[in-house]
């Protein structure tokens, strides 16, 4: 290495101006934090689609001021659906958790002074951005946003405006837009995994790694093999759209009474297959963080080390792999081969065994804790139950013979909110609760986090349960209104008792933002190590120097969740002490 | 040693990170200390990685084109345009094939020192590589002269998807294999920036011979 | 704490092993599972013929297989420098 040569390069922030250091930065933490706000902005848009649907599912004939005709119509709320589901699951879910989370700290907790491509994640998040840009124009576009769902099947998303309103211009910018988004997602799992394979530090080896860490990591392997799918899938749409070609298009369909001539025998049943060979690691991928940043919160609070570290490990690696193998359970009652159904169903339920291994080891490191129940705490004990109540639905659903019932009805959606609306956003807050100090220095409220806390957790159970007993009663999703259907007039209080609860818990999201940024503004300042933990994050100066350590890189020397070891003067032993410093008794503070 | 000799020659130490503004760079990771910057390994490793992500891009298509082979409407048929197509495609395949060896043999001969026969090599695998986009129009030619286009049948539209997306994939190999050997490369030793285009190109050729070998044998009703 | 993990080895093995000789004996008295294929039978007919469905489980084993080895194989690369550091 010929660094000797090199003069020492001072960071390069005093030179620098606003937008190299804020805009096309390619530190990343501020690439973190670009997606964090990203995502704070799509999931508020989310929120409000989301609001507007419920009004409507609870009040179909309510009359709406700017809406033509006054009364929001099927193919509008079909829309809204569309694209509330599009910006959650994308914008939100695979952004804030890998993207803002993963960025920020999973450099410094693996004790490193960036990722191993500093460019390539700017690319990632400006294409993520574009994507997003590319995303809202659908609203705005002639024809408005697509109706075809965050799924898309074809034919319905196949043959242009033909097929219904925002179908033409609308889900051609939904289909830019993923496209856009598969690219930035490929190239931001390249740097995970590189960063977490050849950028650790000195001591850092693979079982001394935090759990975000590897969860961070197996998320990226996940995401790695599946856009790539997805990508392909969009580019046989585009050209079922544009190009003439019937990959996904049947012969001789009649649409809204005209005839698509000259179309040979597509199989649509080809784009499920391939959708959900992306989909299905998609939700894993929103989830697997989550359950990274839980066990970290967990063991953090309740001042223990993970209960059983190379389970939960192993199993994160686990619950990737296996999430591979089984999308086809989102196909059972696609007329595909029974056998196949029945072997999906099979792995689908198998990935529920190193799931529950996750759940017991959660309470088993609180077990004999001593727990202290602030903000991020209490997010990721929310966390650990929206997940088991969610997770559970799931092992219904997994059934053949049940899901024949269950398809497609309100019971699939009570079972992806309860995991992905509820148990992924817990993680996110928890994230943010807990990380907070460390990257804007400053301290949340605690008082208004609890309140955020209990309100979203009532609030959510409020929503999401009765959403299992619609859909065993027969309540079917993606329709706007059910007015037509006695057998489900019974249903519609249930309806006006969910909207009114996602009222509400929208109305605390209010609290959450308050307390984000007025903190942000005028928050107490915060210590390096407020939460006392052991990992390399709390190890650095809150916020953290543009190359994370100031020069001075960690060495490691134990395993990142060193709680009340017995002997030592602390209640926590942080990672990057050295063996001889630990004995000291008085005064022995993060190095 | 030969390497950083030939490196040397290039005007770039192994480690060097040039200074010269660049582009844009908000963080302080210009030289200093060995420990802030991304090591060589990094690149080969995110190249190995980034090749596993193209490779589900091109299982998709196969995999795609396998059920829809089958579709219920049984309308598949096999690419019928002569056999003039198929000895097309073989040569295309063959020049390919060779330009990995002319790869392989370029880098042995920087190896060893021999900065001409390296030049020289690397080259030939170049201008291999756009002799086999040019056979691949050509082959695209045969097609559209037998009144097989895009939209024709569902086998020429895997036809032509599959070798698009190779091909541009190929493009870029090639754009990167010129830059690698000719450029002045900033963030890594050039032999390393040599090792990661190379590595792409091999993972290129592989992957056409999958596809090759596929529409051979897969085309088939 | 590692002493307390190392000290339950030999119990999670007649753990697991309890567990597997539990779901054996569940999957080899349990043949009404397989009426759920039953249930599928009807609307697999109308589906297509023998050949859709030979051809889905061609094209599913040829995404699963390739993701499935890069996936082990990538586990493979980590482990292969699980002591290597910058």
């Amino acid at each position: 290495m010929s660094a000797a040569s090199q003069p020492v390069h001072t960071p390069a922030a005093a030179s620098s101006g606003f937008f190299r250091r804020y805009v096309f930065s390619t530190d990343h933490k501020i690439i973190g934090l670009q997606y964090y706000f990203l995502a704070l902005l799509a999931v508020t848009t989310g929120i409000v689609l989301s609001l507007m649907m419920r009004i409507h599912l609870a009040w179909p004939q309510a009359h709406w001021p700017f809406v033509s005709g006054g009364i929001l119509r099927p193919e509008q709320y079909l829309a809204l659906m569309t694209m509330h589901g599009t910006i959650m699951v994308f914008f939100v879910l695979t952004t804030a958790p890998l993207g803002a989370f993963g960025n920020y700290f999973l450099p410094i907790q693996i004790g490193a002074p960036d990722m191993a491509f500093p460019r390539l994640n700017m690319l990632s998040f400006w294409f993520t951005f574009a994507a997003f840009v590319c995303m809202l124009a659908a609203f705005v576009v002639p024809g408005g946003a697509p109706i075809s769902g965050w799924t898309a099947y074809p034919p319905l998303s196949g043959l242009g405006n033909v097929t219904g309103p925002g179908e033409g211009m609308g889900q051609t910018m939904w289909i830019v837009s993923i496209g856009i988004f598969c690219i930035a997602s490929l190239f931001a799992s390249i740097n995970f995994i590189t960063t977490t394979i050849e950028m650790r530090a000195p001591g850092m080896n693979l079982m001394r790694m935090p759990l975000t860490v590897w969860a961070w990591f197996v998320t990226a392997v996940m995401s790695l093999l599946s856009f790539g799918v997805l990508l392909a899938a969009l580019i046989m749409l585009v050209l079922d759209r544009s190009g003439g070609t019937s990959f996904f298009i049947p012969a001789s369909l009649v649409v809204n009474g005209e005839l698509q001539a000259g179309r040979s025998g597509g199989w649509p049943l080809l784009w499920e297959h391939l959708f959900w060979f992306f989909g299905h690691p998609e939700v894993y991928i929103a989830i697997l963080p989550g359950m990274g940043v839980t066990s970290h919160i967990l063991s953090n609070f309740s001042r223990k080390p993970v209960f059983g570290y190379r389970a939960m490990a192993a199993t994160l690696c686990a619950i990737g792999f296996l999430g591979f193998l089984l999308w086809g359970h989102h196909m059972f009652v696609s007329g595909m081969n029974p056998y196949s159904s029945l072997a999906f169903s099979a792995l689908t339920l198998s990935i529920g065994v190193p799931s529950a291994v996750k759940t017991f080891n959660w309470l088993g490191t609180l077990w004999g804790g001593q727990i202290r129940f602030d903000t991020p705490m209490l997010f990721s004990i929310g966390f650990v139950s929206f997940f088991v109540t969610g997770g559970l639905s799931g092992i219904f659903l997994a059934q053949p013979a049940l899901d024949n019932m269950l398809h497609a009805t309100y019971y699939v959606v009570a079972h992806f909110h309860l995991v992905m609306g509820v148990a992924a956003i817990f993680g996110i807050f928890s994230a943010t609760y807990y990380w907070f100090p460390k990257m804007f220095g400053r301290m949340m409220d605690e008082k208004l986090g609890k309140l955020h806390f209990w309100l979203t957790f009532i609030g959510a159970y409020c929503i999401f349960m009765p959403m299992h007993f619609m859909g065993i009663y027969g309540g079917i999703r993606r329709y706007s209104d059910w007015s037509g259907a006695t057998y489900l007039a019974a249903l519609r209080p249930m309806h006006e008792f969910m909207t009114v609860a996602a009222l509400a818990t929208a109305a605390a999201q209010l609290i959450f933002f308050y307390n984000f940024f007025r903190s942000l503004a005028s928050g107490a300042k915060a210590a390096d190590n407020p939460w006392r933990g052991t990992t390399l994050e709390w190890a650095t100066a809150s916020p953290p120097p543009i190359d994370n350590f100031a020069g001075a890189y960690p060495r490691v020397y134990r395993g990142p969740y060193e709680y009340s070891v017995p002997g030592a003067a602390e209640d926590f032993t942080p990672q990057h002490l050295p063996p001889e410093a630990m004995l000291v008794n008085e005064g022995a503070r993060n190095a | 040693m030969h390497e950083s000799a030939l490196a040397d020659r290039a005007g770039l130490a192994a480690g060097n990170i040039g200074s010269g503004g660049g582009l844009i760079d908000g963080g302080g990771r210009r030289g200093g200390s060995g420990a802030a910057k991304t090591p060589d390994r990094a690149y080969v490793t995110g190249m190995t990685i980034a090749l596993s992500g193209i490779a589900m891009f091109f299982v998709a298509i196969v995999s795609a084109a396998v059920v829809r082979r089958g579709a219920p409407s049984g309308d598949w048929q096999p690419i019928r345009a002569g056999s003039e197509l198929w000895q097309i495609l073989s040569l295309n395949t063959a020049v390919l094939l060779a330009s990995s060896f002319t790869l392989a043999h370029a880098r042995s001969r920087g190896r060893s020192g021999d900065e001409n026969g390296f030049r020289r090599w690397w080259v030939v695998t170049t201008v291999l590589g756009v002799l086999f986009l040019a056979g691949q129009l050509l082959a695209w030619r045969l097609l559209e002269a037998a009144g097989l286009y895009l939209a024709t049948n569902p086998s020429s539209s895997f036809f032509y998807l599959a070798t698009a997306a190779h091909g541009v994939h190929l493009a870029a190999g090639i754009i990167a294999l010129l830059l690698a050997a000719f450029r002045p490369v900033r963030r890594m030793a050039r032999i390393t920036a040599m090792e990661v285009a190379s590595r792409y190109w091999h993972a290129m050729d592989a992957i056409w011979i999958f596809l090759f070998l596929f529409l051979i044998f897969g085309g088939r009703a | 704490m590692i002493a307390h993990f190392g000290g339950c080895r030999g119990v999670a093995v007649r753990v697991i092993a309890a567990a597997l000789g539990c779901v054996t004996a569940i999957a080899a008295i349990a043949p009404g599972a397989l009426a759920q294929g039953c249930a599928m039978c009807y609307q697999s007919a109308a589906a297509g013929n023998d050949h859709s469905r030979v051809a889905l489980q061609h094209g599913i084993l040829v995404l699963l297989l390739p993701s499935a080895g890069l996936f082990v194989g990538i586990f493979g690369l980590i482990y292969s420098r699980r002591n290597i550091s910058r």
